[in-house]
Parts: C-alpha cells; structure tokens; sequence
C-alpha cells in the first residue's frame, strides 16, 4: 500500500513538472506564431507576458513556499528597470553585466529592507513592504539626473559585447520566454529542496521548526533576496522591451498585480502563478480597448477565483503573530 | 555525582503584579526522569516556556548542557539538544509523519540550507526517518497526513521528531493529555524505554504516569517549589496533599 502511495506521489511529482514544461511549450508556440505570422505586436506582447510570469513566479515563491505575502514586489521590478537605463548611461550595455547588476541590486534591495520587514509577520509585513517600495519609487521619482517624475528612454538596448541581441520583438521574446524557462526551472528545484522544505515548515508552523532547532530567518532572508533578484531580472529584460524606465514601474499598482497574479494561478504552486500572468495579460488585451474601467471586471474574476478556491485567501491574509506560549 | 544537565537558579518572572514564577531552583541529572506537578494555574506551563526560551525570566539563570543558556532563544537551545514536545500536539498536519520526522532531522541541522537535490526523495534521509518513526511504534503509518492521526500516534510522532534531533534533555509539556487509556499506556511505555538514556523533565497532571515513571518529584504551588523528593516522599507529605493532592482523591 505505502508502495502504491508512493508511486501516486512520484506521478504527481511528474505531472507538476509536465505543467511547467506544459506552459513553457505554450509561450514558444505562441511565439513561433507570431514570428510566422510576422507580428511585432504578438512577439512583443508574448515578451511582455513571459516577463511579467518570471515577476510573477518569483513573488508566488515567496507567498506559496515562504508565506511571506510582499505588496512591494514591484521595487525590485523597477530596480532592475533602473539598472537598464542607469548604467546605460554610463555606456554599460552588456546583457552579461546588465542582467547580473538588476539581480545584485533587486536582491541587495530585499536583503536590506527584509532585515527589518522579517520582523513582521502577516498584515505587517505586507504594509511594511508595501512602505519599503513606495520609499524606492520616490526615489527614483527624485532622480533627476534619470528623468524624475517622467522617467526617460533608455541609451540603448542591452547587448552581447556590442552584438545588437535585442534587437527585436522577436529577439526579446526569445529571451523573455528562456528567462522565464530558466526562472521556474530554478525556483521549483529550490521549492523542493531541503531548503524549500524547511521554508514551507517555517510558513505552516513557525514554533515547531524554532523548536525543532531551526530559526527560520535566514530562510526567508535568503528566499527574499533570490525571488527580488529574479524580479531585478524581468524589470530590466521589461525595460528594454519598451526602450523606457520611470518610477511608474515601481508603483503599488505593479505590486498589486503581480499578488493578483499569484492568486488567480494559485500560490500552492510556482506554475500557478504563469497561468495567472497569462489571464491577466489576456483580460488587458481583451478588454483594455473597450473601457479605461476593465480592471473592474478584472477585480469580479478575482473575487470569483477566490471563492471557487479559498485556500489561497489564508495566504493571502496571512497568520497571526506566534501564538503566545502561555496559556 | 555527574553534573546536572539542566540547571534553574532562582528563576522569577512576573507578568505585571501576578508572580508566575518565584524563585524556583531545580536541576535535573543524568538519566533522571523529574516530575514537575503542581494544581492548575501553578505556572507549569510559564516555567516550562522559560526552560525552552520562549519566555525570558525577569530574573535568575538556566544552564543546560555546562553553559549560561538564560539569553539564548528557542532555536538555539534546541541546537544544544533541548527538545520540547509541546502540550498541543504541535506537528505540520499537511505533511505526511514520515515528511514530519524528515523535516525534523533537516532542521536539527543536517543541510537546512541546501538547495540541490529534492528533499523528500533523498532515500538516506527518508530510511533515517523511517527508523524514527518505527522506534515509536509508527512503522505502518509513515504516509498517513499528521492531521489524519490519532491524538495519542500526533503525540509519538512528536516523540519521534524530538528523538531525530538527538536530544540530551526531553521537556515534556503533558504529554498524556488528552490521551485514551490505550493510548496513554503506549505513551507511558515508550517513555519509560526511554528513560535511563535521555533525561527528561515531564509536566504531568495525570499522578499514576507520574509515580510510574519519576525518580523525582517537584511540586510547584502558585509558582514557588513547595519540595523536591522522591514520588513516595512526595506522595506522603501532608503540606503536598493539602494543596494539591487533596483534590483528588484517587490519589
């Protein structure tokens, strides 16, 4: 019996993988389409998704795997962006440097913040991270030197020791989709590793696991700073997309959406939050031409989703503080 | 005689006028099973969060295992091999007890930070929990999710989590509540195979566990150490029926 439990497991364990695989094959068919059919727009917009997922993916890591439910994920998204255009600046343009200064500086971001944010344990911790990302998009909107308030274009987009990589939509696509493999890839590896268990140990009973020996902030320092990383990443593959950064990228909308997102999919897996991404890009494009309104019918399918699926709202609010200990 | 592994010295906490705890010393030796009794409200419950390090004492040091432990937090004393098994039964209900007592070994510090191979198919650590849960009797369970348990099988695996970590000192927070009959003699027995090698300071209201499994007894009267002594000299003392006995007279 424990033989026939155990080959359910191993099969469930293959199909979660087949999901992921599943979605990836998705965004390469789509992309193919758009290529064949020579559309800018459908290349651009395959790109603009992929980027948004690994944003997505990344804060799903963080609210499924660690419990902690950021309302500022969009500062490292704008981080990253910022990288782009700050060093572009300074003629720094290689993909090889660019891409790694918007992890550094995303995870830099969240190891410093999250020192005290960690702190915090549920409703805090989301307007604690909500506070840390509204200080970021000041900011920027004070930087002057990089456009202030309006943000300004970027120098150029990156590129691979002078080769002109990004050159289109398509191109960038064919990177956003690669990142997006590679970020779920990582993510997931992490999520079932020992260090992924001990994370979701921390997240469903902090007292056992401090009790058992461990103190699970280091944990959650460390899943903060990679997940900011990985959104560092898609923020500036985003920038080059649009050849532009401002402080917009850094608003509590963006955070918003992202937590949107990771809801809709589901948090109980990194997938989730793709599919998520997927439905949220698909209602923009759908219904954004009709009403400047759309998002309220956004806000009905989120309520439905959440209803249809409450598990995720326990999440979402998160736990109390430690129960006291005497009593 | 050997050096005690747990040491209290004068250990007070109020919580605003309210004294919990009074100036209680006590210490525990090598092997030894020692009883903490006292009625309800006698601040067990408080003393005992003090001795995991989930509540810092006003006053007074703890020593455990030769050192100064009175700063240190919950974690790092478990890392010293203080093991506490809570009064609740205190697993992670989704995970299977298999994955429980696996997360157990993980946490008491063999890889927590590793992020390579999945953890749950890593056959080494997967057999070593296997032999956790069969030293309590959970051999045939290993796959069951801990919600879906029994009360008394939550409690053994608890045990079983707690003996993963290589315990020098098991902090008993009642572990019979809330225990069928059947269930609290299994309890009982897999304690007493236990006793000898890890000692233990047990939390108990139920009187026959403790005058079975005890060498000492320490009763605790509105948060002050009322004696110390033997369970027969305990049992006998008229200060200790009084207060505490007296209520109940199956004693």
């Amino acid at each position: 019996m424990s033989g026939a439990a155990a080959g359910a497991r191993t099969l469930a364990c293959r199909l979660l993988a087949h999901r992921t695989v599943l979605l990836i094959a998705l965004f390469a068919a789509a992309l193919a389409a758009a290529w064949a059919a020579g559309s800018g727009h459908g290349a651009a917009l395959v790109a603009r998704t992929a980027l948004l997922a690994l944003a997505a993916a990344s804060l799903s890591f963080l609210i499924g795997q660690a419990g902690l439910v950021s309302f500022g994920h969009a500062a490292p998204l704008g981080i990253g962006a910022y990288c782009v255009l700050i060093l572009g600046e300074y003629e720094v343009r290689n993909i090889l440097v660019v891409l790694p200064a918007a992890f550094a500086a995303g995870a830099a971001f969240a190891a410093i913040t999250g020192l005290v944010a960690l702190r915090t344990r549920g409703i805090y911790f989301i307007m604690i991270t909500l506070a840390f990302a509204q200080m970021m998009f000041y900011v920027a909107a004070s930087l002057s030197a990089f456009g202030g308030d309006d943000g300004m274009a970027i120098a150029g987009r990156s590129t691979f020791f002078g080769d002109r990589i990004l050159r289109t939509d398509t191109q960038i696509a064919v990177w956003a989709v690669a990142l997006l493999a590679a970020g779920l890839v990582l993510l997931e590896r992490i999520s079932a590793s020992r260090f992924g268990l001990m994370l979701r140990t921390g997240r469903e009973n902090e007292a056992k696991l401090e009790a058992l020996g461990l103190d699970p902030f280091r944990h959650r320092l460390i899943a903060l700073a990679l997940a900011s990383g990985i959104a560092g990443v898609a923020g500036a593959m985003l920038a080059n997309q649009v050849d532009y950064v401002s402080p917009s990228l850094m608003n509590w909308h963006i955070s918003g959406e992202l937590i949107v997102m990771v809801v809709l999919g589901g948090a109980a897996r990194i997938s989730g939050a793709v599919i998520g991404a997927i439905v949220v890009v698909a209602l923009d494009e759908a219904l954004a031409p009709f009403t400047a309104h759309w998002k309220l019918g956004l806000g009905l399918v989120i309520v439905a989703a959440v209803l249809l699926r409450g598990a995720d709202i326990g999440a979402l609010i998160g736990r109390p503080a430690k129960a006291p200990d005497h009593g | 005689m050997a050096d005690p592994v747990l040491t209290l010295e004068r250990l007070s906490k109020s919580f605003s006028a309210l004294a919990v705890t009074q100036a209680v010393s006590l210490d525990i030796r090598p092997g030894e099973i020692h009883a903490l009794i006292g009625p309800n409200g006698a601040g067990k419950t408080t003393l005992v969060a003090q001795v995991a390090g989930a509540l810092k004492p006003d006053s007074g040091v703890i020593s455990f295992a030769g050192r100064d432990v009175t700063a240190l937090g919950v974690a790092a004393r478990a890392r010293l091999g203080l093991s506490r098994v809570f009064q609740i039964s205190n697993v992670v209900g989704g995970f299977t007890a298999l994955e429980n007592v696996m997360v157990a070994i993980i946490a008491a510090g063999d890889g927590p930070f590793r992020m390579g191979r999945r953890a749950l198919a890593d056959a080494g650590l997967r057999e070593q929990a296997h032999a956790a849960l069969d030293a309590v009797g959970l051999a045939g369970r290993a796959l069951v999710a801990a919600a879906q348990l029994a009360h008394g099988e939550r409690r053994a695996l608890e045990l079983a989590m707690s003996l993963a970590q290589h315990p020098r000192l098991l902090l008993l927070d009642e572990p019979m509540a809330g225990t069928g009959k059947a269930e609290g003699e299994r309890l009982a027995g897999l304690l007493l195979a236990l006793k000898g090698r890890i000692p233990m300071l047990l939390i108990e209201h139920d009187m026959d566990t403790v005058f079975r499994l005890a060498d000492r007894v320490s009763v605790l009267i509105s948060g002050a150490l009322a004696m110390t002594g033997a369970p027969e000299a305990v049992r006998r003392d008229p200060l200790v029926r009084a207060a505490y006995l007296g209520e109940d007279e199956a004693v």
